[in-house]
């Protein structure tokens, strides 16, 4: 074993806590309070109205129930829901395993070039990714001009579910591929090897000692991806029609257009339920593998980096090119088209121009849906920051078994589907008269929010080592003193980080917003969908490129911060 | 500025010393729950100024949360610990004036080695010009001039704990408290360090009280050890005393390698063990000391019982192990009775004994000592 050489250790024994342990457990309550009260009347109280409309509206029963399975109408929403979240789960499944087997394969500069590819979707807006998608799936367009030799060039994609379907893989790959590279990070890859030696042939060895080992990352990223699916509403809105619609479209008209509460709220639990039931199943069967992998010992980048590249084979580069393409493909078509001189969608433009881009910065309604978004992000990120980072200081101080539910609370607007959030959030504020306003997107976003500042402050916090207080407290540091100069420089980073997921999280959201707008109240992401939907304006692409920028610029910025502040700050 | 604080900077060359401060515990007691056995169980210790004590036992054996109520990271249940003869047991730790040194080196990796030497003098509000100086010093009395730019990570664990040493003592308090400062490192580190840590010791003239479960660095360090198990301090004494006279079976055994013999003390200079009957040379000891101790460098082994010295006591065994150390041979010995232990012999010693060879050991009375349990 190689000298300790960064200072911080967990702590390494099971000694008796602090006496401050004991007093904390209070102020750690205190803390939480703002937050857990937040969460209450933001989220807890609304869903539980919504349960309780969804048996009694419009009259007391399971009718709204009952109607889920017999209805024919809902009976096909809801099968096409599930199939195509399946689908997409396991098609996705199928393009993610390979790229991310390949990433542990390659060298530390294409595996940087691979994360980056990853990451690309991510900094891209929801919206300008499927924006990107109608573009080139249009009548004429880019695949269609492909399709074209094979005698297919007269098939229609936009508005069929297979265009959603596509538009969904491409949008939630990177959610498959990045919990299967850390599974897969861990695995010793020595253990190839030893089964080659005990005589399973390469692909058998693959499949007997890889495979198994994996299937944690496997599971935790298809049941993410089925998840987030079955709630999809943005693409099946934009690349699909009323004919193909998904259940996220039949609640959103329920509750918008009919303002039939009880309906969409059935709907919603549904969608809640069988989310609750996947993750609750994926967790047992990832746990199960886990324990195994941690078994597994050291994890493959002990190998020499000369033998790794190697091993990639010539059909693995090829698949992990078409992954990689297909991950990036939407921003290099979002980008070029905010140039184009043109009227219409076409791609690759016929001509260059800024028209677009003075057209953002001139017209009334994206400026102002420009300052909202901007405005609605930075209060989020002001409000989650706060609330979170509070909650996670307070989370530290409580008993193991309080902090593991209370996390587990603070956590859950993260797996509750977005449509049903934003179902529950606008019958609410419909009541309170906050529909409509910036305020009430602002509330929104921050329950929304809470949970990644709660996550990266929480972790920083973890990783910090605990005597570092006792150790300034000897050095004679009064605990203000001890907060001031020792905890909050070293938990910034996290608070920073969380800070900027909490603003782009707002600036990226659409679901809840589109639910909340108003003329007063619309916001970029908004815009841009109405812009599409509403009328046919190109300015769409300016904002998506716009939008590339405010969500990468501060990521960037964190990152960088965060290398410089964060060096040798935990482990 | 405050002078709560024991001692502002001094003008004088040699600024970072002090007198040592007198600690002394009295019946202190640490509970953690009722059903539990207390983690410190009524103990007292003076600790004298100047003097380096070793708090040794084995792990749980509450020698850290002694460590923890003096520095007072821990609020004792009962009892009280006076620094200089003023009580300090509800004192908050930041207030009294203790260096500590951690296990893990503990150092803050968001400042450089020079802001993490600077730290308590900077919330003692010291000059700057005074807190250069005196990190300088600092850094200089640990061989670590010139890095006062670096970060924690770029150090290695050796350079690391230096940097924690120099932080502790910089302030000039009375009583620098060590947790098991050489524990994460290797081997050759921790003795250089051992000779460091000494050698500022005796600079500085502070009380040092040093945290440890290694009985060599105990022995080699301290002015006196105090032997913790569960709970109680169960022998203070000079690392001599406590090796060639244990107080107890604990000591013996926890302290060195022992010959340690269950048998009966036979009134006034008769140990009975079995059917063998040893002289017993001093008179001191009571009717309920039982264990008869030997240690193994006090121990010959001869090849039958003819050839055992005259005036010697002996007790057969079977040789199970014989590992060679350079300077010395290690022969390890069962007895009859199911006991263990062993003998060091001198390389070049005649006693040609192999693994399986029936043997008998013997020793001079006067090196035997009789514990209680």
């Amino acid at each position: 074993m190689s000298a300790p050489t960064a200072t911080a250790g967990a702590p390494t024994t099971g000694r008796p806590a602090p006496a401050w342990v004991g007093r904390a457990y209070a102020s750690g309550w205190l803390l939480l309070l703002p937050s857990l009260v937040a969460l209450v009347v933001l989220f807890v109280v609304p869903l539980a109205s919504i349960v309780v409309d969804s048996f009694t509206e419009p009259s007391t029963g399971l009718g709204n129930y009952s109607s889920l399975f017999t209805d024919g109408y809902t009976i096909r929403v809801l099968s096409r829901t599930l199939l195509v979240a399946l689908v997409v789960s396991v098609v996705g499944v199928l393009l993610a395993y390979p790229y991310a087997y390949a990433m542990t394969l390659v060298g530390p500069t294409m595996r940087a070039v691979l994360v980056t590819v990853v990451l690309i979707p991510f900094w891209t807006s929801m919206l300008a990714r499927n924006f990107a998608w109608m573009v080139l799936m249009q009548d004429g367009g880019v695949i269609q001009d492909m399709l074209r030799p094979f005698g297919l060039g007269d098939v229609t994609l936009l508005g069929t579910t297979l265009a959603v379907a596509i538009s969904m893989t491409q949008v939630l790959l990177p959610f498959l591929v990045l919990p299967m590279y850390s599974a897969m990070e861990q695995i010793d890859g020595r253990l190839l090897a030893a089964g080659q030696s005990l005589g399973a042939p390469r692909t058998r060895a693959f499949r007997r000692i890889y495979l198994p080992l994996s299937t944690p990352g496997v599971v935790a990223g298809m049941s993410l991806v089925f998840v987030l699916a079955l709630g999809f509403y943005v693409t099946p809105a934009l690349l699909g029609s009323t004919r193909t619609a998904m259940i996220a479209q039949v609640i959103n008209v329920r509750t918008k257009e009919l303002l039939d509460f009880g309906g969409a709220g059935a709907m919603g639990m549904f969608l809640l339920a069988v989310t609750l039931v996947v993750l609750g199943l994926s967790r047992r069967v990832a746990g199960r593998n886990v324990a195994a992998v941690a078994a597994g010992g050291q994890p493959a980048r002990t190998r020499a980096s000369g033998e790794r590249s190697s091993n990639v084979r010539p059909w693995l580069k090829a698949h992990t090119t078409v992954v990689a393409i297909l991950l990036a493909a939407p921003t290099l078509v979002v980008i070029p088209m905010s140039f184009s001189s043109a009227q219409t969608f076409r791609f690759p433009p016929d001509g260059w121009s800024l028209r677009w881009y003075r057209e953002l910065f001139t017209s009334p309604e994206w400026i102002a849906a420009i300052l909202n978004s901007l405005q609605v992000g930075i209060f989020t990120a002001l409000f989650a920051t706060v609330l979170g980072t509070t909650a996670a200081f307070g989370l530290t101080r409580l008993r193991p078994r309080a902090r593991g539910a209370l996390n587990g609370f603070l956590l859950s607007p993260m797996i509750v589907p977005h449509i049903l959030v934003a179902l529950v959030v606008f019958s609410a504020f419909l009541r309170l008269g906050l529909n409509g306003t910036l305020i009430g997107i602002i509330l929104a976003h921050t329950a929304l929010a809470v949970p990644f500042v709660v996550i990266a402050v929480t972790a920083r916090l973890q990783g910090m080592d605990r005597r570092l207080s006792s150790v300034a407290a000897s050095l004679g540091a009064s605990p203000v003193s001890v907060f001031r100069r020792v905890t909050l420089p070293l938990v910034m980073p996290g608070i920073l980080s969380g800070a900027v997921l909490a603003f782009v999280t707002s600036l990226d959201e659409v679901v809840i917003a589109l639910f909340l707008q108003a003329p007063g109240a619309i916001t970029l992401p908004v815009q841009m969908f109405n812009s599409v939907t509403v009328q046919i304006d190109p300015t769409i692409s300016a904002a998506s490129s716009l939008m590339v920028v405010l969500v990468s610029v501060p990521i960037l910025l964190a990152q960088v911060a965060g290398a410089r502040r964060g060096k040798g700050g935990t482990r | 500025m405050k002078t709560s604080i024991a001692r502002p900077a001094a003008p004088e060359a040699t600024s970072i010393s002090a007198s040592g401060g007198r600690v002394e515990l009295v019946d202190l007691s640490k509970r953690y729950g009722n059903g539990e056995p207390p983690a410190v169980d009524d103990i007292s210790l003076d600790i004298e100024p100047g003097e380096f004590i070793t708090l040794l036992g084995p792990s749980g054996s509450g020698k850290t949360t002694t460590l923890n109520m003096i520095v007072g990271f821990t609020e004792p249940t009962s009892g009280r610990i006076r620094l200089g003869g003023r009580d300090i047991s509800r004192m908050p730790p930041h207030k009294r004036n203790f260096g500590m040194v951690f296990q893990n080196y503990a150092l803050f990796p968001h400042l450089t080695v020079a802001q993490n030497v600077a730290f308590p003098l900077r919330e003692r509000k010291v000059s700057t010009v005074e807190t250069t100086r005196l990190v300088g010093e600092a850094l200089d009395l640990v061989d670590l001039g010139g890095m006062e730019n670096r970060r924690p990570h770029e150090l290695s664990g050796g350079q690391q704990q230096r940097v924690a040493l120099a932080r502790a003592v910089v302030f000039s308090p009375s009583v620098l408290l060590l947790d098991e400062p050489l524990s994460a490192l290797d081997r050759k580190l921790r003795q250089s360090l051992q000779r460091e840590i000494k050698r500022l010791h005796k600079e500085l003239g502070l009380t040092f009280v040093f945290v440890t479960h290694d009985q060599d660095e105990a022995m080699t360090l301290s002015d006196r050890i105090a032997i913790f198990d569960r709970g109680r301090i169960v022998s203070v004494g000079t690392p001599a005393d406590l090796y060639h006279r244990p107080a107890n079976q604990f000591v013996a055994r926890f302290l060195g390698e022992s010959n340690v013999f269950a048998g009966r003390y036979r009134g006034t200079d008769v140990y009975e063990w079995h059917d063998r009957k040893w002289t017993v040379t001093e008179q001191r000891y009571g009717a309920e000391e039982r264990a008869l101790v030997v240690r193994p460098e006090r121990v010959g082994v001869a090849l039958d019982e003819e050839s055992v010295p005259p005036g010697r006591n002996a007790a057969p065994a079977v040789v199970t192990d014989v590992s060679f150390y350079g300077t010395y041979y290690r022969i390890e010995l069962a007895y009859g009775d199911g006991a263990v232990g062993c003998a060091v012999l001198p390389v070049g010693a005649p006693a040609a004994v192999d693994p399986g060879a029936a043997v008998v050991a013997h020793w001079r009375p006067e090196d035997q000592v009789l514990v209680s349990e």
